[in-house]
């Protein structure tokens, strides 16, 4: 998954005062489903609409490709957006809002659409379809585009050769009949390689023969029958036309393209704005909260049709929401923002389980949020209670706030309860029993498979594993590297945003470790891009050990100095090739590692910073 | 709604005694020769009838059509820039502004008819000789009513889903021809109405033509407060009822035209992509 397709760098917006993104860095990967989640305001549409060229931004670089698109407008990305509340004109009927951007887009790409249908059809080989599309994309101008494809296929033809041929000899003497000129004729066409199988009589005209002959080659000709195709005047609405009916298709309306915008319903007028946005062939479509107009009903129907075709398209979806269910359905991958930052990206199976701050825990699961001190490693009190965490990584007196999902909890007798809890509300819903209980003045949210009676007193338990901690003032590094399925490197932080790993040396975005620390460094697999030319020039040198498909890409294991490395990548690399690799530095995540690791110095210095930190939560 | 129904029996009553009882009164006048209203002398004839064949009502109504056309043609074509403008502004008060586009119309209208033909007659504008001319009575009826034509443009524009243009151009299609292609059809409701609010008062107003066409400039609303002004009530509703038909013709004309031209453009479509088919 390594192949980036959009990338922001540094974006900044505001409104006037109100700064709406700051600094926002962010890159999307070919042919994944994409989900902006956040509450409104949190700057998640004004990013979509930055992406499709609506707003302007007053810093940053957008980048498709590696190519910075961000002065072009958006007629000319090749990006297009669904919006809102679908935005069909109802002046017009299906067809012609499909039809719409193929008919009156100065840079419209009907001519290509309308080449590559046709050579596919003709039965070119693929290589021959690919390379012309790629030169046609960089010509934008349709005009020039048809231009373009009747000079290729018409050098290629062999009719348009055999008519020159006729017209040099033609303006070579004057023939007056077949026997005249047959020796002529027969030193041409050999010239041409034609072997004709026509006979003529010994009286028959030039001009009947030359039309004969014509014919004849034109027949089998597919170059100049693709040329007799595009030439033809309503060449441009049959592709259109074609167009239109296999996007029809793709969202299940066939049949509809004679009826009004009026007479569709809220689910149809939401496929008819996806089929618009789609016939265009865009690489990225934009989706701006499509499924919050639907009723409940046909938005969770809506949701999988949406991922469906995201799949059966196989470009990039963004898709922008504030619903967490949506996002966690449909998405690859899911990018919780709030006030205009991302606070996690990631697998939706990641985001869920392993929240990494306060904000997206409640955004997601409504789970429940502690406040607590860190005070004994590996202890948490919070509740009047002491409990066993797993996190191990904070000073002793930390201030911290403990995310337990209300599944989490389990119901317990009150002898072996940890906690007890007066029941203040319980309702069914979705298959479960949704319990409010008072816990020493906190509401405590639990999940249960079972009913319990208001005012009862239950007793809780819950798992050191389930107890996930957050500082309350937790470094960005720590966010960022929550990850699971990453690849963890030992390392040593240089200083001055330099970390070395693997026996060379990365720049990081990280600056808050003391020179000489020994870190764990984190790479998300993703995130490790194959370097097959110049193979010695990189800074990481492997051989592939194993390399597995799994359905949409490739798992590669690679061996670096012994340190097994894992990198997922569209591209597949036989076992046992030499290759390298390159990961940027905003990609590299710097992980914290516990003090019996460290060298002495580190340690007496950590040991100064608790001892100090300590003594200001004294004085507090 | 349904419990509210009651509420619209007053107009009703309104509708019945002042429109439709008058037309069904007038409709009978046209067979009676009488002297005023005095119905009590009236007698059956069809001399008003008779008088139809005057070439001077033809004329007039002619000359009636062309200024209201003119009219119409000017008050589009300052209205709708200045509707889109101020629609598509980022001004904060767009209302102050339209307010300030009405202000003239807080005065009475014949006030301001008799200022311009004061203006006209003065000095430096006297030497134009404008007045009893059409085309000053063009002028003086597109700065009375021009007002009519902004108001129901600006108000459709000003509904319109500005998220269509947005789609338009998210689609590739340049400003100008999203101009044609979708902000301007959608505007042809308000255009339809601003032009039949302009061109009735046009049509059938007098009392711009009498003073600033000097009764050099005869229009088909002179005609008929010249008979009116002749006690000839019979005649006068004739007359009256002649207009309105001729007037309701030319707006059924117009609506006839435009659905012809959608139904040949939809042939023309579906003929073309049947000779794609042809492939």
């Amino acid at each position: 998954m390594a192949r980036k397709i959009l990338e922001l760098r540094g974006i900044k917006k505001t409104y006037g005062d109100n700064v709406i993104l700051n600094n926002f860095n962010l890159s999307i990967n070919e042919n994944e489903f994409v989900t902006f989640l956040g509450p409104s305001g949190c700057g998640k549409t004004t990013t979509l609409r930055i992406i499709g060229g609506f707003e302007k931004m007053q810093e940053g670089q957008l980048l498709l490709d590696g190519v910075e698109i961000q002065d072009l407008p958006s007629h000319k990305r090749p990006i297009n957006t669904v919006f809102q509340r679908y935005a069909l004109f109802p002046n017009m009927n299906i067809f012609d809002n499909i039809a719409f951007g193929l008919r009156n887009n100065i840079y419209s790409n009907v001519y290509d659409i309308g080449t590559m249908n046709l050579m596919n059809q003709y039965g070119y080989d693929e290589e021959e379809v690919d390379a012309l599309a790629k030169k046609l994309s960089h010509i934008e101008k349709p005009k020039e585009v048809k231009a373009y494809v009747l000079d290729y296929f018409k050098s290629s033809s062999i009719t348009f050769k055999l008519v020159e041929a006729l017209h040099s000899l033609a303006k070579k003497c004057r023939f007056k009949n077949y026997s005249s000129f047959k020796e002529e004729l027969s030193i041409a066409l050999k010239e041409l390689s034609i072997e004709s199988k026509l006979t003529f009589a010994k009286d028959d005209r030039f001009s009947f023969v030359s039309k004969c002959l014509i014919g004849e080659a034109a027949e089998n000709d597919n170059a100049y029958k693709i040329v007799s195709s595009i030439s033809k005047r309503s060449f441009k609405e049959e592709v259109i036309h074609t167009e239109v009916l296999k996007a029809l298709k793709f969202v299940n309306l066939e049949g509809y393209e004679d009826r009004d915008i009026t007479s569709l319903s809220g689910g149809q007028m939401q496929r008819i704005a996806i089929a618009r946005a789609i016939v265009n062939k865009p690489r990225i479509l934009l989706l701006d909260e499509p499924l919050s107009a639907l009723d409940l009903k046909l938005r969770k129907a809506m949701r999988l049709e949406l991922r469906e075709m995201q799949r059966k398209l196989g470009i990039t979806f963004i898709f922008v929401t504030h619903d967490q269910e949506e996002a966690m359905m449909m998405s690859d991958t899911v990018v919780v923002m709030n006030n205009g930052e991302i606070q996690q990206m990631g697998r939706p199976e990641d985001i869920y389980n392993t929240p990494v701050n306060r904000f997206v825990a409640q955004f997601i699961g409504e789970a429940n949020i502690i406040r607590g001190v860190y005070n004994a490693p590996r202890r948490f009190t919070g509740l009047n209670r002491e409990f066993k965490v797993s996190a191990h990584d904070f000073r002793l007196g930390d201030p911290l706030y403990a995310i337990v999902e209300r599944e989490d909890f389990d119901i317990c007798s009150l002898d072996i309860a940890k906690i007890r809890g007066k029941v203040l509300s319980c309702l069914f819903n979705d298959n479960k029993f949704e319990i409010v209980a008072d816990v020493n003045g906190t509401k405590i949210n639990i999940e249960s498979d079972d009913r319990v009676k208001v005012g009862e007193e239950i007793g809780l338990l819950v798992a050191p594993g389930n107890i996930y901690c957050e500082a309350k003032s937790e470094s960005k590094a720590k966010l960022l590297a929550n990850y699971e399925g990453g690849n963890i490197l030992e390392g040593t932080y240089l200083g001055n945003q330099r970390v070395s790993f693997l026996g060379a040396s990365f720049k990081t975005y990280v600056t808050t470790f003391i020179p000489g620390e020994v870190v764990d460094a984190v790479i998300r697999p993703e995130d490790l891009d194959l370097v097959l030319e110049d193979v010695d020039k990189a800074f990481i040198k492997g051989t592939v050990i194993k390399s597995v498909f799994t359905g949409t890409s490739f798992d590669i294991f690679v061996d670096v100095d012994g340190t097994r490395l894992l990198v997922q990548d569209y591209q597949n690399v036989a076992p046992g090739e030499t290759i390298g690799l390159r990961v940027d530095s905003y990609e590299v995540h710097l992980m914290k590692v516990g003090d019996e690791e460290q060298p002495k110095e580190i340690v007496a210095i950590r040991e100064e910073g608790r001892r100090l930190a300590l003594e200001a939560e004294e004085e507090n | 709604m349904k419990r509210f129904k009651w509420l619209s029996f007053p107009y009703f009553v309104w509708l019945i005694l002042l429109v439709i009882t008058p037309i069904f009164v007038m409709l009978a006048m046209t067979f009676l020769s009488m002297n005023g209203m005095s119905f009590s002398k009236a007698v059956w004839s069809v001399d008003s009838y008779a008088r139809m064949g005057d070439p001077a009502i033809y004329k007039a109504l002619w000359n009636s059509l062309v200024v209201a056309f003119f009219t119409v043609l000017i008050c589009f074509a300052l209205g709708y820039p200045v509707a889109y403008i101020i629609s598509f502004s980022k001004l904060r008060n767009k209302m102050l502004v339209l307010l300030v586009m009405i202000l003239p119309m807080w005065s009475n209208s014949m006030l301001r008819i008799v200022s311009w033909l004061r203006l006209f007659s003065t000095d430096g504008l006297a030497a134009l000789h404008l007045l009893g001319s059409n085309e000053a009575v063009i002028f003086v009826t597109v700065t009375t009513y021009l007002p009519f034509m902004i108001f129901p443009i600006y108000t459709v524009l000003e509904k319109m889903d500005r998220s269509l243009l947005e789609a338009s151009r998210d689609l590739g299609v340049p400003a100008w021809k999203t101009f044609l292609k979708v902000t301007f059809p959608l505007s042809l409701g308000g255009v339809s109405s601003g032009v039949i609010m302009v061109f009735l008062p046009a049509a059938t107003g007098f009392a711009i033509s009498q003073t600033i066409g000097q009764g050099k400039v005869r229009l088909i609303g002179n005609l008929l407060q010249s008979v009116f002004e002749k006690n000839n009530y019979n005649f006068g509703s004739l007359l009256s009822i002649f207009v309105s038909l001729c007037i309701i013709l030319a707006i059924l004309l117009i609506i006839g035209l435009n659905s012809l031209v959608k139904k040949a453009k939809a042939k023309l479509a579906s003929s073309s992509l049947n000779k794609g088919g042809n492939l």
